[in-house]
C-alpha cells in the first residue's frame, strides 16, 4: 500500500486531472474491493503497475478497473451474507477492544484491576451522595405519608433525580473522553481496512455497533447500582409500584442522559475530525479529560452545597430550560407520572435532544469514515508549528546548557510531551485533581470577591498545588513509553556520559512547568493581592517549584519514555496518602510560612526556597553518574524458547568453516 | 582495524553466537551473511557496544574498544535491521535529535542535514512526520543517521530494505565508496546478490558459528560454484528449497 500510495501520489502531484477523476469515480462506486485489487496487484508486479497507471494517464476516458485488469473484469462477486456477519462480528468485536486498550497496561490481569479501580472511582461520587442524601429524604416521606404532604416529596424527589442525572451524565462524559481515540475511525483504521474486500457498510456498521455496545456496557454499570439504590429508597414509605415506577423513571432517565452525553461527544469528535483534522481531535482529548475530571470531582465537592438551595430556586425555567440534565427530570416526571405541567416540554425537549444527538453521532461516524478512507491515499498534512511550544522548546535547549546532547533530551522531552496523548493523558487527569482541590478550597471558604483580595492561604497556594498535581501527572507520563524500539536511537547515538541526560529532562521540565507557573503565579495574585506581593510570591513559587523539579528528576535514572513501564509505575492509587501528605509539604505549609513572613521577612523565604533548590540540585548532579541508556536484554535473533530445551540435544554440530578467518 | 576474537553471545541458556573471530580492515566492506537465527543481529549489536559479549573481544587497533564504548561509538555509524524512529518527529527533527546526541554543533548538523535530505529526495517531506514516510524513506533517514558524524566504521544492518532501485544503486556506490576512503565497513544482508556486489569480504554464519569467511572469489574458486548464492546454499541451506517450495504451494491450495 505505501508503494501504491507513493505511486499514486507521484500521480497526483503531476495534477493529471483525469486519473485523479477516475480514480476518484472507481473509489466512489466500490472503493474497498478497488483498493484491495489494486493492493492485490501491486503485490504481484508493482513495476507493471506504475506503467498501467502511466496507460490510464493517457486514456482517461476508460474506466480504471478496466485499465487496471482488462477490459473483461466485471468486479469480484459479491460475499455471501453469512461471511460478512462473519466479518462484520470479527471487526465488531476489534473495535470493542479498542476501547479497553492502553499502552500503560501490561496484562490482561492488570487491566482488570485497572477497570476494576476505575469503577471504583467513578462509583465513589454515588455513595456519598447516597450517604449524604437519602437520610433527608427519609425524613421528608415519613412527614408526606403522616401528613399528606406530597408537595415537598415531590419537590425532594426531583432534586434527588436531577443530581443522579447530572451525575450519569458527568460519569458518561467522563469515560468517554477516556477511550478519546477510539470513538472515531482514524487514518490507521483506514490503512488496515483499506485494502482488505470488506464492504464500507460493513465497517461502518461494525464501528457503530462497538459505539453501541460499549455505550450500554457503561451506561449499564453507571445507572444500574443508582437505579436500585435510587428506587428502593424512595419507595421505602410507598410500596412495590412506586418501586417498579421509579425504577423504570429513573433507568430511562439517566441511560437517556448518558445516551445523550455519549452522543454528543462522539459527534463532537467527528465533526472536529472532519473540519480541523485527526491531529486537532487528538489534542483535544487531553483537555477535556482534565474539565470531566475537575467535574466529576466538582461533583461531589459541590453537590452537598447545592442540596442546601431552595428548591423554587433551582427549578428555574429560565436556567433549567437549556440545562440538559434538567430535560432528563422532565423525562422522569413523566414517566412516573407527575402531575406537574411544567415538565412536559422538558420531556419532549430530552427526546429531541436524545434523537438528533445520536443522529449526528451516527452521520459524523459514517462521514469520518469515508474521510479517513480517502485520506489515507494521501500523505497526511504538514504537523503545525508548535506556536508556545516552540517557544518552550528553546527556552528548554537553553536550560538544559551548552552540552549538545543535554539540549537535544530536554528538546526531545518537551517534542514528545507536546505530540504524544499518550503522555498527556496522565498529565491532564492528575492536574484535574488539582483543581478539583483548589475548587473545593475556594467553594468552602470564599463567600465574596473581597475574601479573595487579601493574601490568604487557599488564595497564595493555588499555583503550589496545581503544579504539585502537575508534576505527579507529568512524572507519570515520563514513565509511559512513546516507542519502546526507537529507544535505540539514545543506545546507539547517544553519549555514555549520562550527566547530559539529566541535564536535558532537569531543563525540559523546568521549561514546561517552572516558568509559565511563575508568571501565573505572578499575574494570577498581583491582579488579586497587589503587585509588591506577587512579586515576592512569584520569585518564591519559582524556587519551591524548582525544588519540585529538582526531586522528581532525582527520581529517574532513564531517558523518559525510553523504558518498557513497569507495573505499578507512578501509580496514584497506592500512593495517594503519601501525595496528599506531600501537598500539604509542598503547598500548604510552605504557604503558611510565607503568610508568617510577609511584611519584612519575604527575603529570607525565597532564599530558603533557592537554597532547597540548590542542595536538590547538587544531589542530582552526583546522581546523575546512575543514569543509563542501555538496552533492556533483548530475545536474540531467532531465539527458541523451549521448556525442555530438546533443540539443546537435537541441534546439529555446525560444520566445520570453509575457510581459515583473516584471509589477508 | 577491528578485530572481533572468540566472540560468544548467550541468552540464557541459549547460544546466539559462538567463538565468532573476524577482522575488518580500513577500506574494505565485510558481509556478514546467514539465515535467520544465525547470530548475524547478535554479532552486529555487540560489534556496536549495544550488548556486552558474554566472552571475548573486539578490538579497534588493538586495544578493548568496549573498554571505552564512548569513545567507541563516537566514531561508529549504525543503521539498524529494523527501521525503529519516533514516528512524531519530522526527518529533520529526528536527525537534529541524533546529531546533538553525538555533540555535533548547530550550525554543522543543520548544514549537514540540509544536505543530506536534499540528496537523499525527501527535502520536500521534511515538515512530515516520520509516521508518514515510507518504509524507503525511513531507511534513508537511518542511513543518514548513521553517516552524519563522519564516522571511521559504518555497521550496516540490511540498509538497503525498502528502497527503491535507484536510491539502491546510489547507496551501494556510497558504500563503496566510503570504504576506499579508508572506513571500515560492516554489511548484514540477506541479499546475496546486493553482498557480491558490494562486499569485498564475506563471513556467512550458522546457527552461531562461522561456516565460511573469503573474499567471495575465493570461497566460489573453493567449492567450485558459480554464485555466491550457490555458495550460502551449499554452506547453510539443509533442505532442497524446490521441495519445501512445492510443499508451500501445496499448503496454500489445501
Amino acid at each position: 500500500m505505501i508503494r501504491l500510495r507513493a505511486i499514486i501520489g507521484d500521480a497526483l502531484r503531476r495534477d493529471r486531472v483525469r486519473l485523479r477523476a477516475i480514480i476518484g469515480d472507481a473509489l466512489r462506486r466500490d472503493s474497498v474491493r478497488l483498493r484491495a485489487l489494486i493492493a492485490d496487484a501491486l503485490r504481484r508486479d508493482w513495476v507493471r503497475l506504475r506503467a498501467i497507471i502511466s496507460h490510464a494517464f493517457r486514456r482517461g476516458s476508460v474506466p480504471a478497473p478496466a485499465i487496471l485488469f482488462g477490459p473483461d473484469f466485471q468486479g469480484e462477486p459479491r460475499a455471501p451474507a453469512s461471511r460478512a456477519r462473519g466479518v462484520g462480528r470479527t471487526l465488531f468485536q476489534a473495535f470493542f477492544r479498542q476501547f479497553f486498550a492502553s499502552e500503560s497496561v501490561t496484562s490482561d490481569m492488570q487491566l482488570r484491576q485497572t477497570i476494576v479501580w476505575i469503577l471504583a472511582f467513578l462509583i465513589a461520587p454515588l455513595l456519598i451522595l447516597t450517604i449524604q442524601i437519602f437520610p433527608h429524604f427519609a425524613w421528608v416521606a415519613i412527614r408526606a405519608v403522616r401528613f399528606h404532604d406530597t408537595e415537598l416529596l415531590d419537590d425532594t424527589l426531583e432534586w434527588i433525580e436531577l443530581v443522579f442525572v447530572t451525575y450519569s451524565m458527568v460519569t458518561i462524559g467522563l469515560i468517554t473522553v477516556f477511550v478519546w481515540d477510539a470513538l472515531s475511525f482514524d487514518r490507521r483504521d483506514a490503512m488496515v481496512l483499506g485494502p482488505l474486500p470488506v464492504r464500507q457498510a460493513t465497517v461502518a456498521g461494525a464501528k457503530l455497533a462497538a459505539l453501541g455496545a460499549f455505550l450500554l456496557l457503561a451506561a449499564g454499570l453507571v445507572t444500574l447500582p443508582s437505579g436500585f439504590l435510587f428506587a428502593m429508597e424512595t419507595s421505602d414509605q410507598l410500596g412495590a409500584l412506586t418501586f417498579v415506577t421509579h425504577l423504570v423513571a429513573h433507568l430511562t432517565a439517566t441511560v437517556g442522559a448518558a445516551a445523550f452525553t455519549f452522543a454528543a461527544i462522539v459527534a463532537f469528535r467527528g465533526v472536529v475530525v472532519i473540519l480541523a483534522g485527526a491531529r486537532a481531535a487528538s489534542a483535544i482529548g487531553p483537555p477535556l479529560q482534565f474539565l470531566f475530571v475537575v467535574l466529576i470531582l466538582s461533583f461531589m465537592i459541590v453537590t452537598p452545597a447545592v442540596w442546601k438551595i431552595p428548591h423554587a430556586t433551582l427549578v428555574n425555567p429560565t436556567v433549567t430550560g437549556w440545562l440538559p440534565s434538567s430535560w432528563f427530570l422532565g423525562l422522569f416526571e413523566r414517566v412516573r407520572g407527575s402531575s406537574r405541567a411544567y415538565f412536559v416540554p422538558l420531556a419532549t425537549r430530552a427526546l429531541v435532544a436524545l434523537s438528533i444527538a445520536v443522529t449526528a453521532a451516527v452521520a459524523v461516524s459514517v462521514a469520518t469514515f469515508r474521510q479517513q478512507m480517502r485520506l489515507a491515499l494521501t500523505p497526511p498534512a504538514k504537523p503545525g508549528s508548535m506556536g508556545v511550544g516552540a517557544l518552550i522548546r528553546r527556552l528548554a535547549r537553553a536550560l538544559a546548557g551548552r552540552d549538545p546532547a543535554a539540549r537535544a533530551t530536554a528538546d526531545f522531552v518537551v517534542v514528545t510531551l507536546g505530540r504524544n496523548r499518550r503522555q498527556q493523558g496522565p498529565i491532564a487527569m492528575t492536574a484535574a485533581i488539582g483543581a478539583a482541590i483548589v475548587l473545593a478550597s475556594l467553594t468552602q471558604k470564599v463567600r465574596d470577591l473581597e475574601s479573595l483580595m487579601q493574601p490568604r492561604t487557599i488564595v497564595l497556594w493555588i499555583p503550589l498545588v496545581l503544579t504539585y498535581w502537575s508534576v505527579l501527572g507529568l512524572r507519570a507520563a515520563f514513565l509511559v513509553p512513546s516507542e519502546l524500539p526507537a529507544a535505540v536511537t539514545f543506545a546507539c547515538h547517544g553519549p555514555s556520559d549520562t550527566h547530559a541526560y539529566w541535564s536535558g529532562v532537569r531543563g525540559a521540565t523546568i521549561a514546561v512547568l517552572a516558568v509559565p507557573v511563575t508568571f501565573v503565579a505572578l499575574l494570577v495574585t498581583g491582579l488579586l493581592v497587589g503587585w509588591t506581593i506577587a512579586a515576592w510570591h512569584a520569585a518564591f513559587v519559582a524556587g519551591m517549584v524548582v525544588t519540585l523539579v529538582e526531586l522528581t528528576v532525582l527520581s529517574l535514572d532513564r531517558v523518559p519514555f525510553t523504558r518498557p513501564y513497569g507495573a505499578g509505575d507512578g501509580l496514584l492509587r497506592k500512593r495517594w496518602p503519601l501525595y496528599l501528605l506531600g501537598m500539604f509539604a509542598f503547598a500548604y505549609w510552605p504557604v503558611r510560612i510565607e503568610l508568617q513572613l510577609l511584611g519584612g521577612g519575604e527575603p529570607w523565604l525565597v532564599a530558603g526556597a533557592a537554597s532547597a533548590a540548590i542542595v536538590c540540585h547538587l544531589v542530582g548532579r552526583a546522581r546523575a553518574r546512575r543514569w543509563s541508556v542501555a538496552l533492556d536484554e533483548p530475545v536474540s535473533d531467532g531465539a527458541m524458547i523451549s521448556v525442555l530445551d530438546i533443540g539443546a540435544v537435537v541441534r546439529p554440530v555446525a560444520p566445520a568453516a570453509v575457510s581459515t578467518s583473516g584471509a589477508r | 582495524m577491528i578485530e572481533v576474537r572468540r566472540l560468544t553471545r548467550r541468552y540464557g541458556p541459549l547460544t546466539a553466537v559462538h567463538d565468532l573471530s573476524f577482522e575488518v580492515y580500513p577500506g574494505e566492506v565485510l558481509g556478514l551473511l546467514g539465515p535467520n537465527g544465525s547470530g548475524k543481529s547478535t554479532t552486529v549489536k555487540v560489534l556496536t557496544g549495544l550488548l556486552p559479549p558474554t566472552s571475548g573481544h573486539v578490538l579497534l587497533d588493538g586495544q578493548d574498544a568496549l573498554a571505552d564504548v564512548t569513545s567507541y561509538k563516537s566514531i561508529l555509524g549504525y543503521v539498524p535491521e529494523e527501521p525503529h524512529l519516533y514516528s512524531y518527529l519530522t526527518g529533520p527533527e529526528y536527525l537534529q535529535l541524533v546529531g546533538r546526541l553525538r555533540g555535533m554543533a548547530e550550525a554543522v548538523l543543520d548544514d549537514k542535514i540540509e544536505r543530506f535530505l536534499s540528496l537523499l529526495g525527501i527535502w520536500d517531506d521534511r515538515y512530515q512526520t516520520l509516521s508518514s514516510y515510507s518504509k524507503g524513506m525511513r531507511q534513508k533517514i537511518l542511513i543518514a543517521a548513521a553517516v552524519l558524524h563522519n564516522p571511521r566504521i559504518v555497521v550496516l544492518d540490511e540498509p538497503f530494505s525498502g528502497l527503491d532501485v535507484s536510491a539502491a544503486r546510489v547507496l551501494k556506490a556510497f558504500v563503496r565508496s566510503i570504504a576506499a576512503d579508508g572506513k571500515m565497513v560492516v554489511f548484514s544482508s540477506h541479499v546475496l546478490e546486493v553482498v557480491e556486489q558490494v562486499c569485498s569480504r564475506v563471513v556467512i554464519l550458522k546457527d552461531g558459528h562461522v561456516v565460511g569467511h573469503d573474499s567471495v572469489e575465493r570461497l566460489r574458486a573453493m567449492l567450485q560454484l558459480p554464485s555466491l548464492d550457490a555458495v550460502f546454499a551449499s554452506l547453510v541451506q539443509e533442505d532442497d528449497s524446490e521441495a519445501r517450495c512445492r510443499s508451500m504451494i501445496a499448503a496454500m491450495n489445501g
